[in-house]
């Protein structure tokens, strides 16, 4: 078994996706990986300058479509940066209560994808019966669930129903406690999941920061770094959170970030739903809107790490050009190097610990 | 006396002369047929579904039949309909690890009690030993399909399983070498309730059989997240089928001769019926609740496990014993 090569995808059941990676083997030991992407290419860049500025929202949903919900909000806060226009201070509060909701809705599906990935396939329902709550009120809300197509440049498409902060507060405690009480102890607390990620597939603080490697990852590696404490947009600035860091690099301490980051955002939407204020959600928007000649970048903290969005705007109702700076194409990048002299059997962790979207890293 | 004797006599009262034992050797094995055939698709099979789907928050079948009692058999009817399709690399002898697997998990149901002494289709003496080898051939069965196959995945699984016959086949052999010397090497003779003197063989032969037939948490060579099916990653249709059946059938046989070994053997009469059904029940939902809530382990680490932990207590309990 000296020096062959086998291909772990598209069609692999823990690829996450149609990602594909040739790995050169010897004996149980990676030599070399790479990376092969590009089978989930739709060209979504490109559709940006065929339709309008609001016809191109749902299509966003599309490209990320897990925290479909922090993808409206940085499309829509880019529109609004292009335009120089404010948004009420209700919109604000409701869009960090969803931008949250998507954030935690992202980081289940990551807990479900990590233990079905090391075996325990119970984890992914358990996970997604959790989601299944936020998805229930962002149903509510907006009608979607999956790509709700909610956040819109201006404000949001709905105001918040009567009642709707009392199932948030009660779907956030509920949640609150199986996080605690079945989660913790299903993927954190047991030994056998210790055993395979404790140590694994290391990620070094210079590595992270010369691949580019941001979110989740980037902070389970040392590196203290949030856009939302950084550069504080809607009411990150007013509100009261953790950041949480981790030195060790590994694939546990990936996990560990993004458990006490549903932590940190469970207390985020409880603390702006309580804080809520009463006014306009959507603020006055043309029919059709039009920005003028201008390059407009806007930069987000979504669930995965950093994406921006970098739009050249010709005056026309159509976008001149827009660009989409990817978060799990890095951690692709960083796998590579990561998987170097590691066994066949810790491929799968760490790439469930990356938490790569193929949507995303293809566009 | 066994199932296989009973039919015999009668067979041969009857009139038959030299012809009876051809017809009940066939009967016999339509007989074991039935019950290899029935055991998945009705009993464990549908048990270990609906328990995994309660451990997970869904109810699992509920549209065919009554509980769904019926599903099984429609997915093995299903199963027979598929193409069978063989790899451009694959052996000549590509579906003959899946043929012999099946035929296995057959021979054990021939030789293991159904609860009762007299229960056994044949009476083999001996046949704590006869069981052991079977079981270990499921480990070769494996090894050839991975080699048959043709496929990278099915050769890393039949390396794993290779390196995974280390961990624990001493194991199981050592704890079935203690229950022998203590009661008998068949499961007619075992009496007493040995997990009474043998309480860490006791765990150490419940992890080794779960590793020794392949079933979660400890199925690194048929992982589905990593290797895909390991050395089943070829085959479709009834060759699929069959492993997959065994499986459901493998920890069933399991339990039940955990329960004879451990927990006071099979006896005779119909209390002693009951109790060895009851008891096999509860190991085999003790396997279905460790199949599905533990993550799987990784092929160096059970082999450290196995050597660093289960080996000396299973020598310990083994020499505490030989003391006494």
């Amino acid at each position: 078994m000296n020096g062959f090569e086998i291909n772990v995808g598209p069609a692999h059941p823990s690829t996450h996706g149609v990602l594909k990676f040739k790995l050169t083997i010897e004996g149980d030991t990676i030599k070399k990986a790479e990376a092969e992407i590009g089978f989930l290419h739709r060209g979504k860049e490109k559709a940006a300058e065929d339709v309008t500025y609001m016809s191109y929202l749902p299509f966003v949903d599309k490209i990320e479509y897990v925290s479909a919900l922090n993808m409206e909000l940085l499309y829509s806060s880019l529109i609004e940066k292009a335009l120089n226009i404010q948004i009420s201070e209700r919109a604000k509060y409701i869009r960090t209560i969803m931008a949250e909701f998507g954030r935690i809705m992202n980081h289940l599906v990551f807990l479900a994808a990590f233990g079905e990935d090391l075996g325990l396939i119970s984890e992914f329902f358990w996970a997604l019966r959790e989601r299944e709550l936020l998805m229930d009120i962002i149903e509510e809300i907006s009608g979607g669930r999956l790509a709700p197509v909610y956040i819109r440049p201006g404000g949001v498409f709905f105001d918040f129903k009567e009642g709707i902060e009392n199932k948030i507060i009660e779907a956030m405690e509920k949640l609150e406690y199986k996080i605690k009480e079945v989660h913790e102890y299903a993927i954190i607390k047991n030994s056998i999941f210790k055993a395979r990620t404790k140590g694994v597939g290391i990620l070094k603080k210079e590595d992270a920061i010369n691949l580019g490697v941001t979110g989740p990852n980037a902070r389970a590696s040392g590196i203290n770094r949030d856009y939302r404490k950084l550069n504080p947009y809607l009411i990150y600035d007013k509100l009261d959170f953790k950041v949480p860091v981790f030195d060790e690099g590994d694939a546990y301490a990936r996990c560990l970030v993004r458990m006490e980051e549903i932590k940190e955002s469970i207390k985020i939407i409880k603390e702006a739903t309580k804080n809520i204020p009463k006014g306009d959600y959507l603020i006055k928007m043309p029919w059709i809107i039009k920005i003028p000649p201008a390059y407009t970048i806007e930069i987000q903290e979504t669930p995965r790490g950093e994406i921006g969005m970098i739009l050249v705007s010709d005056g026309s109702e159509r976008a001149y050009r827009l660009k989409i700076r990817s978060a799990s194409f890095f951690a692709i990048k960083a796998m590579e190097k990561i998987l170097e002299g590691e066994k066949i059997a810790n491929f799968y962790p760490i790439l469930a610990s990356l938490d790569p979207v193929m949507g995303e890293i293809d566009r | 006396m066994s199932i296989f004797d009973i039919i015999y006599k009668y067979i041969l009262s009857n009139g038959f002369g030299y012809l009876s034992l051809p017809i009940s050797i066939i009967l016999t094995l339509i007989i074991a047929l039935i019950i290899t055939a029935l055991v998945p698709l009705f009993v464990s099979g549908w048990i270990e579904r609906k328990v995994a789907a309660r451990i997970q928050s869904r109810r699992g079948p509920i549209f065919a039949g009554k509980f769904g009692l019926l599903q099984n058999l429609f997915d093995a009817i299903k199963m027979l309909g598929k193409e069978i399709i063989r790899n451009e690399n694959a052996d000549k002898l590509f579906l003959l690890p899946s043929i012999l697997y099946g035929t296995v998990v057959l021979l054990l149901f021939l030789i293991v009690p159904l609860g009762n002494k007299n229960l056994a289709i044949l009476n083999v003496s001996d046949n704590l030993l006869l069981t052991f080898i079977l079981f270990s051939y499921l480990g070769l069965i494996a090894i050839l399909g991975g080699i048959f196959s043709g496929n990278k995945f099915a050769s890393i699984s039949a390396y794993r399983e290779g390196v995974k016959t280390f961990a624990f086949e001493g194991i199981v052999l050592l704890s079935i070498f203690m229950i022998g010397y203590r009661s008998s090497f068949s499961f007619q003779n075992i009496n007493s309730v040995n997990i009474i003197y043998y309480p860490l063989i006791a765990i150490s032969f419940l992890i080794g059989i779960i590793s020794m037939i392949d079933r979660g948490p400890l199925d690194v060579t048929n992982a589905e997240q990593e290797l895909i099916g390991g050395w089943r990653i070829e085959y479709s249709g009834l060759v699929y089928g069959l492993p997959l059946l065994g499986d459901y059938s493998l920890a069933f046989i399991a339990s039940m001769i955990f329960s004879i070994l451990f927990l006071g053997g099979a006896g005779s009469g119909i209390l002693s019926f009951i109790i060895f059904w009851i008891k096999t029940f509860i190991i085999f939902f003790i396997l279905i609740l460790l199949r599905w809530l533990y993550p799987r382990p990784r092929i160096d680490q059970l082999i450290n496990f196995s050597w660093k932990y289960i080996f000396p207590l299973t020598i310990l309990n083994a020499i505490i014993i030989w003391m006494i």
